[in-house]
């Protein structure tokens, strides 16, 4: 049985559509990040399954219970969600030790410091207010003190923005762990593309308040199903070709795209780490080198091959530079269903 | 503005490359900066009068005289008075104020933002006007009863006003992480927003409590003593006796008791916002059943603090048609306090020109020590102000007794940190670095802060100069203790139809004073927002 379950929901506020018959379902024990560019209506969702909005249709199910819909209201303080917000939300006027116990039961000082240890702090730290915490301890207390109620679902909004890049790849890294490690189902909300793949078992795109594609990360990359979620998970080339026999030919050369396509015009998106550039040799696909820019560990090489114009990141090492080379393409193009 | 500072930053670095070839101008160096100190630490020393004052009676009268005049049963009734009244007043204000400013700002409530108006309003209204409406209407209402009764509906906003600021400015996403963590709505109430709300409703109680202790027209319409109606009563009998002046002895105690008490109250804390993310906006709670009750205790609040007021006014004015509107008296006392606004509004802005400008450019330990000379007369009755200065006339100069420049010089000092505070933000919001531009430009020190900083901080003047201004034209106590004989302002010539009873004929006066002061809640709700963010 999926843990959380939303079924068509939609919420608008006044004329504007938050989130259009969203549908999605997350196992337990999973990590799911849900993307979308800003206002594609992923804090509402979030807020949604919290309970701080309310579904103007639809329902949402945690296990076997409705949480949200036509039935019932499970206000927030009773779904037993834990919540990570942005900056944390530490209380201000709390330390770190009543901060963490807030929400406890248990609020002996061992309890407060085997959360702070979970969440890979000095216990030391507990006395100290939290305006003396740098950004990312401040996220650091705010997952022990959600964790201390040992929820089943984790929403964590956005909680690594606020921090620099190296501490956020880090941050990543250390909830992940925590959530897997108490087997703690999370939803993580966030722009970030790349943040989103490395981070969840699942991902979910939203557009326009729709879920336009859910699945693995690995899925969603290779095999997008809107040319638009192809571009906004990574650079993407797209081409309009004809396809015969579960092939087709590109000005890049010939491409597999899976036997069970129908035949017919289609856009076929390949990624740009798919295509290589090797020295020219006769009888094979030509690039005809327009520029090469150099930036360090890659070089930015524009070329035409056939009638059109390419932009491909190359690493500098064997980066043509002038002249032509030949093409090479790697795995199977993706046909857009869309 | 944006486009402004760059450009001065980019003057700046030119500027300093420039340097060292020409002679270094550096922003108000010495002895410029000695200047604007010694006129600041002239304006502390001219505010330190009043308190000296008291310091020199109470050493100068002798014990005997000390015992005889202050340890004696009316002494001790007064107290007992002023105790009741502060012990009534702070916490009913504090728990009112909390709960509407709560709901206007927090809950679903139909017309919130026109509630919030009303809130605000009763303080374009006198306390003594509403002492005056109610007498007309209610004359059973006096003593202690009548006494907490008004001053709540007049003084609720102090309360009412900075609450709201913070409730408004409070981070939702910790309301949220409560209910994450399986708080009811009750809890997170009296667990997350009321302990941050401890700040602002000490603040506002504070002012409240001052008032009460320095308020002289409320409570000789309520039949109610207290130390300045007393006081009052004294220096009318015997001026310059050393009744009077114990009594003001002890209302400082007073007043440093109650500062201490609420420092005590308030704690060290001001709880800021963590981080700089962009608040969301708040989600209003559902009132749902309660909302009726909600709208009903809004209204009643309304009625109280305003309605009755109005309708005792329009009640009067229609009695008296037209001939109460005696145009040639009340054009005259019209322009006496609009002069006397105006004149007190500009100098008591000057005065506190230097000190706002040092607290944002030059702060230290010296600047510390100036600002609390400054800001510390806002505390005292100003009562005490106007007994000081009577005194002082009296005995040093007799000469500017009862002169124009006397009553103008009390209420500089009254209104001061008034002034200094609305100053001190605008400056505080100019960039230095366009002071230096313009130096580096070939403006001298003093011309650079006039033309930039000052300049730019003209909004903030003005608005100074606006607040002072409507302070001084509902002044009583002190221009009733001051004026030159024939002074008639609004609120003087006010006073004196209500003392010989002719409500009616005293209607116009109240009504022109209250049209006068509501850019002041404008003024003063926008100033509350502000200091918060500050």
């Amino acid at each position: 049985m999926s843990l959380l379950t939303l079924s068509s929901v939609s919420k608008r506020y006044g004329s504007v559509t938050a989130l259009d018959r969203a549908t999605l379902s997350i196992e337990p024990g999973t990590l799911t990040a849900i993307v979308g560019a800003s206002g594609s209506g992923k804090t509402t969702l979030l807020r949604l399954v919290a309970g701080f909005e309310m579904p103007d249709e639809g329902s949402i199910m945690l296990e076997d219970l409705q949480i949200a819909g036509p039935l019932r209201v499970v206000p927030p303080h009773r779904r037993g969600i834990g919540l990570v917000a942005q900056e944390g939300a530490l209380f201000p006027h709390l330390g770190v030790g009543s901060n963490i116990a807030f929400g406890m039961d248990d609020k002996s000082p061992g309890a407060v410091d085997a959360l702070l240890e979970a969440v890979e702090l000095d216990p030391s730290i507990r006395s100290r207010m939290p305006h003396e915490l740098s950004g990312g301890q401040q996220q650091r207390v705010a997952l022990a003190r959600a964790l201390a109620r040992r929820p089943k679902l984790m929403l964590l909004d956005e909680p690594f923005s606020a921090l620099d890049a190296g501490l956020r790849a880090n941050m990543r890294e250390m909830v992940k762990r925590r959530l897997h490690a108490e087997g703690v189902t999370g939803i993580l909300v966030t722009h970030d593309q790349q943040e989103a793949l490395s981070f969840a078992d699942q991902l979910a795109v939203l557009e326009q308040g729709r879920v336009v594609q859910a699945g693995s990360p690995r899925e969603l990359y290779l095999q997008p199903r809107t040319e638009m979620l192809a571009h906004f998970l990574g650079d993407a080339l797209i081409l309009e070709t004809r396809i015969a026999g579960g092939e087709t030919e590109t000005p890049l050369g010939r491409v597999r795209v899976g036997r069970a396509t129908r035949d017919g015009m289609a856009k076929v998106m390949l990624r740009p780490e798919q295509v290589r550039l090797v020295p020219w040799s006769e009888g094979t696909p030509t690039a005809q080198i327009v520029s090469a820019s150099f930036e360090g560990p890659i070089t930015v090489v524009r070329f035409t091959a056939g009638d059109m114009t390419f932009t491909l990141k190359v690493p500098s090492a064997d980066a043509p530079l002038q002249g032509r080379a030949s093409i090479v393409l790697i795995g199977t193009g993706h046909v857009i269903p869309a | 503005m944006l486009c402004g500072r760059r450009t001065a930053r980019k003057v700046t670095r030119l500027s300093a490359e420039i340097a060292p070839s020409t002679s270094a101008r550096r922003p108000l160096r010495l002895p410029q900066r000695v200047g604007v100190f010694v006129l600041a630490g002239l304006v502390t020393l001219l505010s330190l009068i009043p308190l000296v004052f008291i310091i020199v009676v109470a050493l100068t009268s002798g014990w005997d005289q000390v015992a005889k005049l202050v340890f004696r049963p009316r002494i001790g009734e007064l107290l007992v008075n002023t105790i009741w009244l502060e012990a009534i007043t702070l916490p009913a204000a504090s728990v009112l104020g909390v709960a509407l400013a709560w709901l206007t700002e927090r809950t679903e409530l139909p017309g919130a933002r026109w509630w919030a108006a009303l809130m605000v309003a009763p303080l374009a209204i006198p306390a003594f006007v509403q002492s005056y409406a109610w007498n007309s209407v209610l004359p059973q209402l006096h003593g202690l009863a009548g006494a907490v009764t008004i001053a709540l509906i007049s003084y609720l906003p102090f309360v009412y006003l900075p609450v709201a600021a913070q409730l408004k400015r409070l981070d939702p996403a910790l309301e949220d992480g409560a209910a994450s963590l399986g708080k009811s709505p009750w809890a997170i109430f009296w667990r997350v927003i009321l302990p941050q709300l401890r700040w602002p409703v000490c603040a506002g109680a504070l002012l409240v409590g001052l008032h009460l202790l320095g308020e002289y027209g409320l409570f000789v319409l309520m039949r109610y003593d207290t130390f300045a109606t007393a006081i009052v009563d004294q220096f009318e009998s015997a001026y310059n006796g050393p009744a009077a002046n114990l009594m003001g002895g002890v209302l400082v105690l007073c007043t440093a008791a109650l500062i201490g008490l609420e420092t005590m109250l308030r704690g060290d804390r001001r709880y800021a916002r963590l981080g700089a993310g962009a608040a969301r906006s708040v989600m209003p709670h559902a009132l749902g059943r309660w909302t009726i009750p909600a709208l009903a205790l809004l209204a009643l609040v309304a009625l109280l603090s305003i309605g009755v007021t109005v309708g005792t006014l329009v009640r009067w004015l229609a009695l008296g048609g037209s001939g109460i509107w005696r145009l040639d008296l009340i054009g005259a006392a019209l322009s006496q306090s609009v002069g006397y606004a105006l004149v007190g509004g500009v100098l008591t802005t000057l005065a506190a020109m230097p000190m706002a400008w040092l607290t944002v450019r030059a702060p230290g330990k010296l600047q510390r020590v100036l600002e609390a000379g400054h800001l510390y007369v806002g505390a005292l009755p100003g009562i005490i102000v106007a007994l000081a200065l009577v005194t002082i006339a009296v005995r040093v100069m007799l000469p500017l007794y009862q002169t124009a420049a006397t009553l103008v010089f009390a209420y500089v000092l009254m209104f001061l940190p008034r002034a200094l505070t609305g100053l001190r933000s605008s400056i505080a919001q100019t960039p230095v670095e366009l002071e230096r531009a313009a130096m580096s430009l070939g403006r001298p020190p003093l011309m650079a802060v006039m033309q930039t900083t000052m300049r730019l901080a003209a909004p903030g003047v003005a608005a100074s100069v606006a607040l002072v201004a409507l302070g001084i034209a509902n002044e009583l106590t002190g221009t009733l203790l001051l004026a030159p004989n024939g002074t008639r302002t609004l609120a003087t010539k006010f006073w004196a139809l209500t003392s010989e009873l002719d409500y009616v004929s005293a209607a116009p006066y109240a009504l022109l004073m209250i049209v006068l002061s509501l850019p002041l809640t404008v003024l003063l709700r926008r100033q509350a927002d502000r200091a918060l963010n500050a």
